[in-house]
Parts: structure tokens; C-alpha cells; sequence
């Protein structure tokens, strides 16, 4: 991408020539997108290309004959007329020259032939009139005197011509020097040039032939007489051939491409109507089909196209029964779980009430069975949970009430543990009320679940709970100062069941499904829930909601990547932009430090975790994940 | 499917006869196609026009000067001058490089051209001492014409003899230093380079307007139409400007010196203010001028007058300036002749004669000698005594009056009406032959004086249709036209005396002259014998410019003329014979009688 360039006047015309040329560029490459997507297109355009080259090809052979014919025509009757021209002028200077030979010198004394009262040059003039009177508009005749070199003083005259014809410019010197040297006549193609008549005069120029043949007149001096055949009927009939030619190639191009048009339409049609069909199939609109029209190929191809159709169908209907049949043996079985655990419950409270009474070994047993059954019992309401997310019966019963309150309370709730893990909960308030209107209930569930978290992972160091607003959104961050996340473990968190090292066994508390359900709440309420994380350098969690229930969220008030983070210091990949969180959650790559982390240096955070050590609540709690004071949220 | 088949099937029947059809139709229609694809073998019978080959016409032979070579003799100088001349360029650049600068300078080419039967005439100069400064060349030969500085043509048979003063310029060249103003040109290159076109004027002294050509000549090779109505603004020629006016008012000029002529012959012309005072019909008749004018030279069908960013003026058709038009050429021209002391009229498409009715047909008159008015209807006639002039009308028995008689030893002849009715003849005298000319009006007999005319006797007289020209033949020899000046008594605002004047000899290499007849208003048609020839007929333009013979019939004794220049003339054999000339140039008896003759 070239950098914009600084707007200059003198770089105007350069943009605006590159502006055009982008147009251009973006018009090439919508062609070439019809080129590629279209098959009547291509074969529309090709037909066209082709048919025009055999059409040009065809009108040049036969303009080329045609004009061959009309040249050879015209100069052997050129030929032929300027021959008899010269016979006249022979005759008539002969004749004259008899007559004069009959009558010597009429007034006696003259020495030179021109003073005898007979005029050379007018008889020329009358010879040249008399010869172009016959071919007024098809011919031309000109007199000249011979060549310059063989031309004495006596017999030196102007040129004479009619149709204003300039002959000295139209005779070209090679067919005038050819004329002089022998008695026959010669022809040659030429420019004839004549004086224009218009009262702006100037010269006009017409392609032509000229004859020319030298001849004697009646005194025996040589003069050169030209006849001049303009081109213009010929032009004429060649224009006229060249237009019915193309105006007949043009109108058989037409017929060619409307017939491949015709053609191709047929075809392609029905084609085009299994694409679109084929198109709503992949959207999921499964009972589309085609129509085939008569028993032809394409009617064949459609009524498979169908055929498939519904095989596609049956079998996506087969797996969405086996897929919800599944889920429902989820939830029954943890129904069904529910009733003998109460039984296995009961039972092991009396054990453990009674362990003092037992050896060691034994109280041991019974203690492990008790916090053993408080998981299973907590892992069996999260699936229930989880499993009424799934079938979409999880209904939001929102209230409008302040987060910081929500906040305190979750935090009030989680001292007693961070004090075991020697940790403080440091809570940042904006000072201005953060009303949204959520459901308390599910909210402090994800709320206390990422508190917990935090203080689980926080290694003894501070958890940092943010308070953001704005006009559109309330948002929360948890921030720790544990292992942090790896790079790409960030999406990653919030799976069903999901550990940062799948090897390990699943020893400590958690049920690896609070992260999924704080997840599908936020879901519920239209927010997002995000993690940020780098090696080493803790992690932080943002949960943004609407303020208003089914607003649109634009952007958080709180940045997902923390302003302490290693980045954001420049200790570490200075160079790599803050990426604000944009999309869902869960899809987008945050501000985690892309490459390069250092070694790892102990496990990452591990959502859902559960900290060790939990006191054991008594309460049935929906929510054994965390400990709170209430117990629970139900 | 099915379902919707059943029906359709008849239509789809019916379409495909219907396709059917038209196939066979489109093969047919290929076939005839096909069939006009080739040289048509027959056809019916088309009129050839005539605008290509007058277009074609306009171009003559040229001829382009050279201009002078390297050492020169003084004679191969002045012939190329003179050749350069003949080149019609509009500045004449070549002839001048034959010309000191002064020369050049000085050298009017537009005051004038000496017309010369052929050149080079003889060009002689006394041989020159080698090394000598300056020599004279003389160029002498027989002028048949002269051109003057208004381009009017007249006859005038001279020997020419110029002298052309050379003088060697700086390189040692010859060049010419003193020449004679204007052209020196052949008969023939004076016939290519210029044409004759007529300005019209209006007869005067009348008030009825008449249209009256004045021939001038001008360069063939420009379409003229600018300068035909500039000098239409200047004024008629000298020798015509006594007897005519112009419509135009004084001063009256052009405005962008542009005529413009469209395709479909408008011709537009902006008109200075002067123009303005015009009153409306004074402005037709000005436009009626130009249209004249101009329809020689190009297809004019109405003339718009405008001044300048002012309104218009007024514009004329074609048709309605032909009521000017005192020699409009009727579409059938009828001719008369008398038989047996009878008038008879003959129309040119028929070959069945009808006499007259009333005294005129019946041969009551004993009438040898007729004239027919072009204006109402009237009919003029001589009886065999020569004696008493007649006048009656055409085509009713009533109204014959004796107009005039003879006095003693006295007869008529050559009765001749001119376009407004006025009735001319000529009187002589038996045992003299002294001759002279009668107005033979109405309210009475005006004698004619002739100014310029000698002791010629008239033996034939010929009004033009505009009454402005009498065509004479004088002593049996000459054709002679003098123009027409009718002086008004101021008082009782009528004619009172009337002058023929300024002859002018048309044809002077004519030995005998029997006949003339006007053909239109600028052409005569003479009956004639030229030197080394025989009694021929000929056209000939009212200058004296241009010349066309005519095939002669045996024992040819008088010829008469309609007013139309391609409708048939009338012509009287010795034996008495009445013969038209047919298409084809030839001449056909139709009956016996005398005397034949068209309105005029």
C-alpha cells in the first residue's frame, strides 16, 4: 500500500490520472469476475472476437479483389481513351500541318512558322478543350511541353489544362522523363492536384492514374499530352462495396452472438438455477428444489440435483434427532443422578459427622468422599445448567441496579479466600453509578466466578477489579498478576471442560464448565466476555453489557488489555498495536503478545479452576464453584 | 404438463404454418432480391438532367503562365507576358515577375481589354546592339473588340499596334518597363477566361417597371455572385445609364460583402440602411434585380433583402419577378405569318394554321407587312400598297382603326411594337430611298430622330421587348442596335420626342443583312452573309460579344424569333415558303405564306 501522498497541486493531475486508472483497473476486474463467473459471458464474448476476425479477414480478401478488378478495369480504359485522345491529336496536327505544307508561307516573308497567323499555343488550348469536352467530370487533359532539358526557347509555352488541373504538380518527373524518351505512351498512378474553385482557394488532391504520350503538332514541335483518370467512381464503388460489407459482417456478427446467446441461455439457465438452488441448500433452507422442465439432459441433472436434495436432508434431520437426543440424555441423566446422590449425600454426611470415630485411614476415606461428592455435585448442576443453555430454556429476568454493588458484594464474598491464598482484592470505582439493567442472579454467578478465578491463579499476588462506564455500556475487569495465558489460549478459556495442559489430571476444584456458563450468560444478556492474557503476566477478564437490556454494544469502556501489561509498558514486543476488542467474544485475537513469549513458567491461568482448599458449603449450591457467603445463587 | 401440452398443441400448429409461411416469403423475397442483384436489361425512359454537365461546364481549359527563364530575347519576353496574361490568375503574379517593379506598379490590368483575332499578332523589334540598355518590342494585329473598364463588350475593328519599352534589371534579364494598360488577349482565351452576364436595370422613363439586361463580362472562373450585386449597387453602364434606372436607392451598399445562395436557391443579402427608404414596392422590384441577375449565374429562387441587424425588407420569388419580365417566354410561343393577304397564327406544337378572326384573317386587309404587340393582344399590319398601317386586336372582329397612312411617295415597313404597346415603323421615301423612323402612337405620329446614324438608310427596325434597344439594319448591310431615349414633355407628361442614338455595330464582318429579330431580350437573331460565307442566320448577343450559327434553309429570305432561347424560330424561303426550325437543327415547311413573325 503506497502511503497517501501529501496533497499537492502539482500531484492533482497525477491522482486524478490515477484515480482513472483505478477505475479502469476496478472495471478490468469486474469483466474479468463476469468472465470468470459467466459461462454465456464467455462464450457470448468469444463468438463475438472470433466472428469479428473471420468477417474482417473475409472483408479484406474481398475489398482487396474487388479492387484489384476495379484498377485493372479502369486502366485499360484509361489506356484505352487516352489512345484514342492522342490518334485525334495526331490526326488534327497532321492535317494542319498538310495544310500548311499546301500553302507555303502565306504571308511570304516570315521566316519563323509561328508568324504565319497560325497559333501554336491556341491550338493547343483548343486541343486540350476539345479533348476534355468529351469527359467533363471523368477526365482531365493537359498539354505540357517537353522536359525542361530538351526544351529550346522558341517552343517554350505554359502548361495547359482543363478541370484546373496543376500538371506540372500532378505529372510526376519519372513518367515525364519516360514520355520524352520514346514514341509510345506510358501510364502511372499519381496524385492528380487540382486548384481549388472555392474562393479560398488552396488545392484539392485526388488519387488517380495518368496517361501521357509525347506527340508532335502541326509545326513538328514535341509537346507532352497527359490524360488524368481520377479515382473517384472507383472510390466510390469500393466505399460502397466496403459498407455493404460491413454493414452485412456487422448484422451476421449480431446473428452469431445472438445465436450463441440463444444457445448458451438455454444451457446455462437451468444450470444457473441448480446454483441458486444449490446456494439456499448450503444456507440451510433444506427443502428447495428444482423444477425440471421436460426430459432432456438438464431435466435429468435436475431431477438428481433434487434427489440429492432430499438425501442431504434426511440424513441432516437423522443427525439433528441424534444431537438432541443426546443432549436430552445429558440432562435426563443428570436428573436422574440427582435422586441416588441426595441418597450417597446423606450417607456420607453421616460418615463424615462420625470420622473422629474412625481410624485414621477411614476418616480419611470419608473425608475424601465428602469433598468428592461436593464435586460431583457441583459438576452435576453445572451440567444441568449447561444442558439448559443448550435446549434454550435459560430465561433473563433482568432488573436495573448498580454493578458496584454487584462488584462489592462479590468481592465482600471472596475475601475470605484470597486471605488464604495471601492475596487482596483491590476494587477501582469510577465514582459514577454504573446502572444496567441485568439479572443479578447470573451476573454475580459470572462475576464471582472470574473473581474466584483470579484469586485462584493470582499466586498470592493482587486481583485488580475495574468498574467502567459509558453511555452505552457498563464493563468489569478482573485483573491478575498470576501465570497468565499463553498465546491463543485466550479464546480458547472458555470451552467446555477445556486445560491449559491436557495432560494433567483435573485435581483441583472446578468443574471446567463455569467459564462456559459465565460465557452463556453474558450471551444472554447481549455483552461480551473477553480475556487477555501473556505469559507470565497475569491475565485479565472483561465483561461488558449494554446498560439498556437488548442494546447494541459499540465499544467497552474499559480496554481489554490492561495498561500494565508488558506491551502497553514497552518491556516487551514494543512494536505490536493495542487492538481494542471489537467483535463477539471468544473470536477475536486480543492483545496478547503474538510471538516470542517466554519460556513457560508454570501453568496459565485455568478458568474454571476451582482453588484448593475450598470449604466445603453445606448448602446444596447450584454453584459450588466459588465460595460465598450466601452459598450460592438459587 | 400434459395438461398444459393439450391445448397448446393447435397453436403451436398454427405458429409453425405461420412459420412456414414466412419462410417461404423470406425466399421469395430473397429470390426477387437476387433477381435485382444484376444490370437491369430494361427500363422506362428517363430524362437526363442537366445539372452535372452544368456544373462540369464552369471549368475551362486553363492555361498557367510561366514566369521568365534565364536570358530571354526581348519577342520570347513579350510573348511570355502575354501568355502569362492569358493564365486568369486574380493578381496576375506571374505576368508581373515579366515587369520592372515600376512597371509593375504602375501597370493597371482592370482598365480595359483589347480583344485580337489571334496571337500572337506579330510581335517585331529592331535587333537590339548587343549590350544595349533598353529595346522596344511591337506587338501589332487585328483587334476585333475592346473591353471597357465596366466590362461592357463592343465590336471594334482596328489594327492594333502596342509598343512594349524593355529594359535590362540589375541581374542583366530583359523585363518590360512601359506597356499599355490592360489586357491584350486572343478571341479564344478572352472566350475562356470571361462570360457574359447581364445586370438588369428598369426601363426609363417609365414608371411601370420593365426589366432591361446590360451584358458585361466577367472571370468565368469564379462563381461571380458578390460582384454581380456590388455592381448591380454601382449603376448601369455608360452607354445604357441614360435610358434606364435602378430600384436601388443612391449610396445603397453591401454589408458584409457576402451573397450567400443556399441549396435550394435563397439567396439572402444584407443592404445597407439606404436600402431602408425604399418603400415596399420599390424593394420587390430591387429584389426582382437581383434575382435576374443572379438566376444567370446560379439557381435563384427568391431573394430576401435585409439591412443590416434591421428587419427585412421584403422578399421575391422567381415568379414574382416574371412580372417585370417584358420577354417572358410563353410555354407554347404562337407565330404569324400572312397567306394570301390573311394573317394566320401558327402555335409552336401544332402544324395546323388558323386564320385569324375578322378583318385580318379574312385577307379583307390585302396586308403584307405585320406586327403582333406581347401586351394586349393587338395586332398591327401593312396593307399591299405599303401604304396605310392597320392596327386592330387578335382575337376579335371589331376594332379595327387605320393608325396611319403613308404620304405621297411614301411607304411603310418593318412595323414593330415594342413591350408597352407603342407602335414603331419605318417610312421611305420611293424615289429616294431616304428613310426615317415613325413612334406611331395613338394620340399621334412622333418621327424618331437618329443621332449618329449618317445617311444610312434603314431597311429593317426591331424594338426590344423592354423598349429600351432598336435593332437596325441599315443599308442591307449592317446590324446596328442604338438605344432608345423618349423625352417627356414635362407638361402634359406624355412622350413628346423620341431619339435613337449611340449605334453600335453588332456584326461589322457582315457583307449583307436581310433580317433581324429580337429572341428574348439580349439576343437577336439575324439573317446575314458574313464574309466567305452564305446567307445564314445567327444568334447574336445584344453586345456583339458572342455569336452562334444556325443552319440556313435554301433560298432563306426573313427569319423571326420568339422570345424563349430554345423555342423554334420562323423563317421565309424565296419560293414562298413558311419553315419552322425543328429540334435537331432542322427546318421543316409548314405552308405557304409570307412574312412570318413573333409578338415584338
Amino acid at each position: 500500500m503506497a502511503y497517501p501522498s501529501p496533497p499537492s497541486p502539482l500531484r492533482r493531475g497525477w491522482s486524478l490520472w490515477t484515480l482513472a486508472l483505478r477505475r479502469a483497473r476496478a472495471a478490468a476486474g469486474r469483466v474479468v469476475a463476469i468472465w470468470r463467473r459467466s459461462i454465456q459471458f464467455r462464450v457470448v464474448s468469444t463468438t463475438l472476437v472470433l466472428s469479428a476476425a473471420v468477417m474482417v479477414l473475409l472483408g479484406i480478401v474481398v475489398v482487396g479483389q474487388v479492387q484489384g478488378g476495379l484498377l485493372d478495369a479502369k486502366v485499360s480504359s484509361a489506356t484505352a481513351q487516352a489512345q484514342g485522345g492522342f490518334q485525334v491529336a495526331r490526326q488534327q496536327a497532321s492535317a494542319l500541318a498538310a495544310e500548311a505544307g499546301r500553302q507555303p508561307a502565306p504571308t511570304g516573308t516570315g521566316s519563323a512558322p509561328d508568324t504565319g497567323g497560325f497559333d501554336v499555343k491556341d491550338w493547343l488550348t483548343g486541343l486540350v478543350d476539345q479533348l476534355s469536352s468529351g469527359g467533363k467530370g471523368q477526365y482531365d487533359v493537359a498539354v505540357l511541353s517537353p522536359d525542361a532539358t530538351a526544351n529550346t526557347q522558341d517552343t517554350r509555352w505554359g502548361p495547359r489544362s482543363s478541370g484546373n488541373v496543376l500538371a506540372d504538380l500532378s505529372v510526376p518527373r519519372d513518367l515525364r522523363t519516360e514520355v520524352g524518351r520514346h514514341s509510345g505512351a506510358a501510364y502511372q498512378f499519381t496524385r492528380i492536384v487540382r486548384e481549388s474553385t472555392e474562393p479560398g482557394g488552396g488545392r484539392t488532391s485526388t488519387k488517380g492514374v495518368v496517361v501521357g504520350a509525347q506527340l508532335s503538332d502541326p509545326q513538328g514541335n514535341h509537346y507532352q499530352l497527359y490524360y488524368f483518370f481520377p479515382f473517384t467512381p472507383e472510390e466510390k464503388t469500393l466505399g460502397l462495396v466496403r459498407g455493404t460489407l460491413a454493414t452485412a459482417g456487422v448484422f451476421l456478427v449480431l446473428l452469431l452472438v445472438a445465436i450463441a446467446a440463444l444457445v448458451t441461455r438455454q444451457v446455462v439457465t437451468p444450470v444457473r438455477m441448480a446454483a441458486r438452488i444449490a446456494e439456499r441448500l448450503a444456507a440451510g433452507r433444506l427443502e428447495e428444489r428444482m423444477r425440471p422442465n421436460g426430459e432432456d439432459d438438464l431435466a435429468r441433472l435436475g431431477s438428481s440435483f433434487n434427489k440429492m436434495a432430499s438425501t442431504l436432508q434426511n440424513k441432516i434431520r437423522q443427525l439433528e434427532d441424534l444431537s438432541r437426543m443426546q443432549r436430552r440424555f445429558v440432562s435426563d441423566v443428570s436428573h436422574e443422578l440427582r435422586t441416588p446422590l441426595t441418597t450417597v449425600r446423606m450417607a456420607a454426611d453421616v460418615l463424615h459427622e462420625a470420622r473422629g470415630n474412625f481410624d485414621p485411614a477411614v476418616s480419611r476415606s470419608a473425608e475424601l468422599l465428602q469433598t468428592q461428592l461436593d464435586r460431583f455435585e457441583a459438576l452435576l448442576s453445572d451440567l444441568l445448567e449447561i444442558s439448559r443453555f443448550d435446549a434454550g430454556a435459560a430465561v433473563l429476568e433482568s432488573d436495573a441496579l448498580d454493578l458496584r454493588d454487584l462488584v462489592g458484594r462479590v468481592v465482600d464474598a471472596a475475601e475470605p479466600l484470597a486471605e488464604r491464598r495471601g492475596s487482596r482484592i483491590v476494587v477501582a470505582d469510577p465514582g459514577r453509578p454504573c446502572v444496567a439493567e441485568v439479572d443479578p442472579r447470573r451476573i454475580d454467578r459470572v462475576l464471582r466466578n472470574l473473581v474466584v478465578n483470579a484469586v485462584e491463579h493470582g499466586e498470592g499476588r493482587d486481583v485488580v477489579v475495574t468498574v467502567g462506564v459509558n453511555d452505552d455500556a457498563v464493563a468489569v475487569t478482573v485483573r491478575d498478576y498470576g501465570v497468565g495465558l499463553k498465546p491463543g489460549e485466550s479464546s480458547l478459556v472458555f470451552n467446555r471442560f477445556w486445560r491449559a495442559d491436557p495432560a494433567r489430571a483435573r485435581t483441583t476444584g472446578g468443574t471446567g464448565l463455569g467459564l462456559s456458563i459465565a460465557l452463556e450468560d453474558t450471551h444472554l444478556h447481549g455483552g461480551w466476555l473477553q480475556a487477555w492474557g501473556e505469559p507470565g503476566g497475569g491475565s485479565q477478564f472483561r465483561l461488558t453489557l449494554p446498560r439498556a437490556h437488548g442494546g447494541e454494544l459499540v465499544r467497552s469502556p474499559l480496554p481489554l488489555e490492561p495498561p500494565d501489561s508488558r506491551a502497553n509498558r514497552g518491556l516487551h514486543l514494543a512494536g505490536t498495536p493495542y487492538r481494542r476488542a471489537g467483535g463477539p467474544p471468544g473470536t477475536q485475537g486480543t492483545g496478547t503478545p503474538p510471538a516470542g513469549p517466554p519460556a513457560s513458567n508454570g501453568g496459565s491461568a485455568r478458568p474454571g479452576d476451582v482453588p484448593r482448599g475450598l470449604p466445603g458449603g453445606g448448602a446444596p449450591a447450584t454453584y459450588k464453584t466459588y465460595p460465598t457467603k450466601e452459598g450460592g445463587g438459587r | 404438463m400434459s395438461a398444459n401440452r393439450v391445448p397448446r398443441r393447435p397453436h403451436r400448429a398454427q405458429s409453425g404454418l405461420g412459420r412456414a409461411l414466412r419462410a417461404g416469403a423470406a425466399a421469395a423475397s430473397l429470390v426477387l432480391l437476387g433477381a435485382c442483384a444484376s444490370m437491369p436489361g430494361s427500363g422506362k425512359v428517363e430524362d437526363v438532367t442537366r445539372g452535372n454537365e452544368s456544373q462540369a461546364e464552369d471549368q475551362p481549359v486553363r492555361v498557367f503562365g510561366v514566369p521568365p527563364q534565364r536570358d530571354e530575347s526581348p519577342k520570347n519576353l513579350v510573348d511570355g507576358f502575354l501568355e502569362a496574361v492569358t493564365s486568369d490568375e486574380p493578381e496576375y503574379q506571374t505576368a508581373r515577375k515579366y515587369l520592372t517593379p515600376e512597371a509593375a506598379a504602375r501597370w493597371n490590368p482592370t482598365s480595359g481589354i483589347k480583344v485580337v483575332e489571334s496571337f500572337p499578332g506579330t510581335i517585331s523589334h529592331p535587333v537590339a546592339p548587343e549590350g544595349a540598355a533598353a529595346t522596344v518590342v511591337d506587338v501589332t494585329g487585328q483587334q476585333v473588340a475592346s473591353v471597357d473598364g465596366e466590362m461592357a463588350y463592343q465590336p471594334s475593328p482596328a489594327q492594333l499596334a502596342e509598343t512594349f519599352e524593355l529594359r535590362r534589371n540589375g541581374d542583366g534579364q530583359w523585363r518590360i518597363d512601359k506597356l499599355p494598360d490592360g489586357l491584350l488577349l486572343s478571341r479564344a482565351d478572352f472566350r475562356r477566361i470571361y462570360k457574359s452576364v447581364s445586370l438588369y436595370w428598369y426601363a426609363s422613363p417609365w414608371n411601370t417597371p420593365l426589366l432591361v439586361p446590360d451584358p458585361i463580362y466577367l472571370r468565368s472562373r469564379v462563381t461571380p455572385t458578390t460582384t454581380l450585386v456590388e455592381k448591380l449597387l454601382k449603376g448601369p453602364t455608360k452607354w445604357l445609364s441614360p435610358v434606364v434606372r435602378s430600384s436601388f436607392p443612391l449610396n445603397t451598399s453591401l454589408v458584409d460583402r457576402a451573397v450567400n445562395v443556399d441549396d435550394t436557391g435563397a439567396v439572402s443579402i444584407q443592404l445597407s440602411d439606404e436600402a431602408k427608404q425604399a418603400p415596399a414596392a420599390q424593394c420587390l422590384e430591387m429584389a426582382s434585380q437581383v434575382l435576374y441577375t443572379l438566376g444567370q449565374v446560379t439557381k435563384v429562387e427568391s431573394v430576401e433583402l435585409t439591412t443590416h441587424r434591421g428587419p427585412k425588407l421584403c422578399s421575391q420569388s422567381k415568379q414574382g419577378a416574371q412580372q417585370f419580365d417584358p420577354a417572358l417566354p410563353q410555354t407554347t410561343p404562337v407565330g404569324y405569318y400572312v397567306a394570301k393577304g390573311a394573317v394566320n397564327s401558327l402555335a409552336a406544337n401544332s402544324t395546323q394554321p388558323a386564320p385569324l378572326p375578322g378583318p385580318f384573317g379574312d385577307g379583307s386587309l390585302k396586308l403584307s407587312e405585320i406586327a403582333v404587340a406581347r401586351q394586349g393582344r393587338q395586332i398591327a399590319g401593312i396593307d399591299q400598297s405599303d401604304t396605310t398601317l392597320y392596327v386592330g386586336l387578335l382575337d376579335s372582329v371589331a376594332g379595327v382603326e387605320e393608325r396611319a397612312r403613308a404620304g405621297s411617295g411614301r411607304t411603310f415597313l418593318s412595323p414593330t411594337w415594342d413591350g408597352r404597346g407603342g407602335l414603331w415603323t419605318v417610312e421611305r421615301n420611293s424615289s429616294s430611298g431616304a428613310t426615317r423612323v415613325l413612334w406611331v402612337d395613338k394620340e399621334g405620329t412622333i418621327p424618331v430622330t437618329l443621332e449618329g446614324f449618317g445617311e444610312s438608310k434603314v431597311t429593317g427596325l426591331r424594338i426590344s421587348p423592354d423598349g429600351t434597344r432598336a435593332a437596325l439594319l441599315l443599308d442591307e448591310r449592317h446590324l446596328v442596335t442604338g438605344r432608345v431615349i423618349r423625352g417627356v414633355d414635362p407638361v402634359r407628361k406624355v412622350v413628346s420626342t423620341v431619339t435613337i442614338d449611340a449605334p453600335r455595330v453588332l456584326l461589322p464582318n457582315l457583307v449583307s443583312a436581310k433580317s433581324v429579330s429580337w429572341n428574348g431580350a439580349n439576343r437577336l437573331v439575324v439573317l446575314g452573309t458574313q464574309e466567305q460565307g452564305s446567307m445564314q442566320p445567327q444568334f447574336v448577343d445584344v453586345d456583339g460579344g458572342n455569336t452562334v450559327g444556325i443552319a440556313a434553309v435554301s433560298g432563306i429570305e426573313a427569319i423571326a424569333a420568339p422570345d424563349g432561347a430554345d423555342q423554334p424560330l420562323l423563317a421565309r424561303s424565296s419560293d414562298r415558303n413558311i419553315y419552322r426550325l425543328e429540334p435537331g437543327n432542322t427546318w421543316k415547311a409548314i405552308r405557304e405564306g409570307e412574312y412570318p413573325t413573333y409578338p415584338g
